[in-house]
C-alpha cells in the first residue's frame, strides 16, 4: 500500500515552503477566527429553546456591514472585549416602544407574535421608547424571572454581528 | 548561510524570550494584574468552605480597597462612598448567598497614567449556585486604582449599565 503521502503529511520535512505553509494557515486561522466567525459557546438558558445551555455556534461579524439590524435578529453583544458576549434577539429598534403585558410582547402598541417563545411567561414592562443608536434585546426564555434576566436597550455599536445558525 | 531548521530554533528562542519578558517583567500593570487575580481567587467559593475562611477572603477582597472608595452601580443610578469596613461586610454577605461560586475576570484592560493612577476595564463574570439552582452573571466594570504605600488599591469601581431597562 502506497503510504509515502501519509508518512509526508504527518511527518512533513522541515524545510522553507513547508513553514511557509504552516505560518500562512496559523494566519489565516487567526484572521477568521477572531475578525470572521467567532467561535462561541453557549452558557446559560437566557435563549432557550432555540439556543441550548452548552450548545456551540459561530459569530458571523459581516452580518451587518451591508445592512442595519432588524427585528427578531439574535445577535451577539459584547463587554468590554470579546471574551464574554451576550446572546439576545432583537425586539425592538431605535425609536419604536416596547413593552410586555402579561408576557405578550407589544411593539408600538402592537402584539408581536413570538414564536421562538415556547413557555408562559407573566412578564410585565411598562412602555420604554428605544433611543437612538440604540436596540432593545430580550432572550427568548422568559420563565426566568424578569430580574434576573439581562435584557434592554444596548448601543447598537456593542453588536458584534449575528449567529450563524 | 542559515539553514532553515536554525532560522527556525532562532525564531521559536525568541517568541518565546519575548513571551516570558512581557509575562513576568515586574511593573504597574503586572501589579495590578495581581490584584485582579487576588479578586478572582478570594471571590470564589467552594462548597465546604468553613466561615472562617470567607472572614479571611472578605478581607483579603476588601484590602483591595481605597479606604473609603467610591462606588457606583449605573443601572440604579446609585453612586456612594464606602468605608472598607462596610466593603468588607458586603463581601461577606454577597458570598454567604451562594452555596458556590467562581468569579472571573475577563477582557481586561488597564491604562497606566503617569501620577500613580490606573483605568481599568473588564467584564467580570459570576457563576455560582444557590439552593441547588444555577446562577449566572456578567458585568462590565470601570475602575480607577492608585498607587498607595507601594499597593495599587480600587479607589472608585462601577458597574456599567450595558442593557438599559
Amino acid at each position: 500500500m502506497e503510504t509515502g503521502w501519509l508518512r509526508r503529511f504527518l511527518l512533513p520535512d522541515l524545510n522553507g515552503r513547508f513553514v511557509l505553509r504552516l505560518l500562512l494557515v496559523a494566519v489565516i486561522a487567526v484572521v477568521v477566527c477572531t475578525q470572521v466567525l467567532v467561535p462561541l459557546r453557549i452558557e446559560g438558558k437566557s435563549m432557550e429553546p432555540t439556543y441550548d445551555d452548552g450548545g456551540f455556534n459561530l459569530c458571523w461579524r459581516g452580518r451587518y456591514l451591508f445592512s442595519e439590524p432588524e427585528r427578531g435578529d439574535v445577535v451577539v453583544i459584547r463587554f468590554t472585549g470579546r471574551r464574554v458576549m451576550l446572546l439576545k434577539r432583537i425586539i425592538g429598534l431605535a425609536g419604536d416602544t416596547v413593552e410586555f403585558r402579561n408576557g405578550a410582547l407589544f411593539v408600538n402598541n402592537i402584539w408581536v407574535k413570538e414564536p421562538y417563545v415556547r413557555s408562559p411567561s407573566d412578564w410585565n414592562l411598562a412602555p420604554r421608547k428605544v433611543e437612538p443608536g440604540k436596540v432593545y434585546v430580550v432572550g427568548d426564555n422568559r420563565t426566568v424571572h424578569m430580574d434576573r434576566h439581562h435584557f434592554g436597550q444596548v448601543e447598537q455599536e456593542r453588536i458584534m454581528g449575528g449567529v450563524l445558525w | 548561510m542559515v539553514n532553515v531548521k536554525t532560522l527556525v530554533l532562532i525564531i521559536s528562542i525568541a517568541i518565546l524570550a519575548g513571551y516570558i519578558a512581557i509575562r513576568f517583567w515586574p511593573g504597574d500593570e503586572r501589579a495590578i494584574r495581581k490584584q485582579l487575580a487576588l479578586i478572582e481567587e478570594a471571590g470564589s467559593k467552594g462548597a465546604a468552605e468553613q466561615p472562617i475562611e470567607a472572614l479571611f477572603k472578605a478581607k483579603q477582597i476588601a484590602d483591595l480597597f481605597a479606604d473609603p472608595c467610591l462606588l457606583t452601580v449605573e443601572a440604579v443610578r446609585y453612586a456612594g462612598s464606602y468605608p472598607r469596613k462596610q466593603i468588607q461586610d458586603r463581601i461577606v454577605m454577597v458570598r454567604a448567598f451562594y452555596a458556590q461560586a467562581r468569579v472571573s475576570l475577563h477582557d481586561i484592560s488597564i491604562e497606566i497614567a503617569e501620577t500613580n493612577t490606573a483605568v481599568v476595564h473588564g467584564t467580570i463574570r459570576l457563576r455560582g449556585e444557590v439552593k441547588g439552582e444555577a446562577i449566572a452573571d456578567v458585568h462590565e466594570l470601570r475602575a480607577e486604582m492608585k498607587k498607595i504605600d507601594g499597593n495599587w488599591l480600587f479607589t472608585s469601581v462601577a458597574i456599567v449599565e450595558v442593557l438599559e431597562r
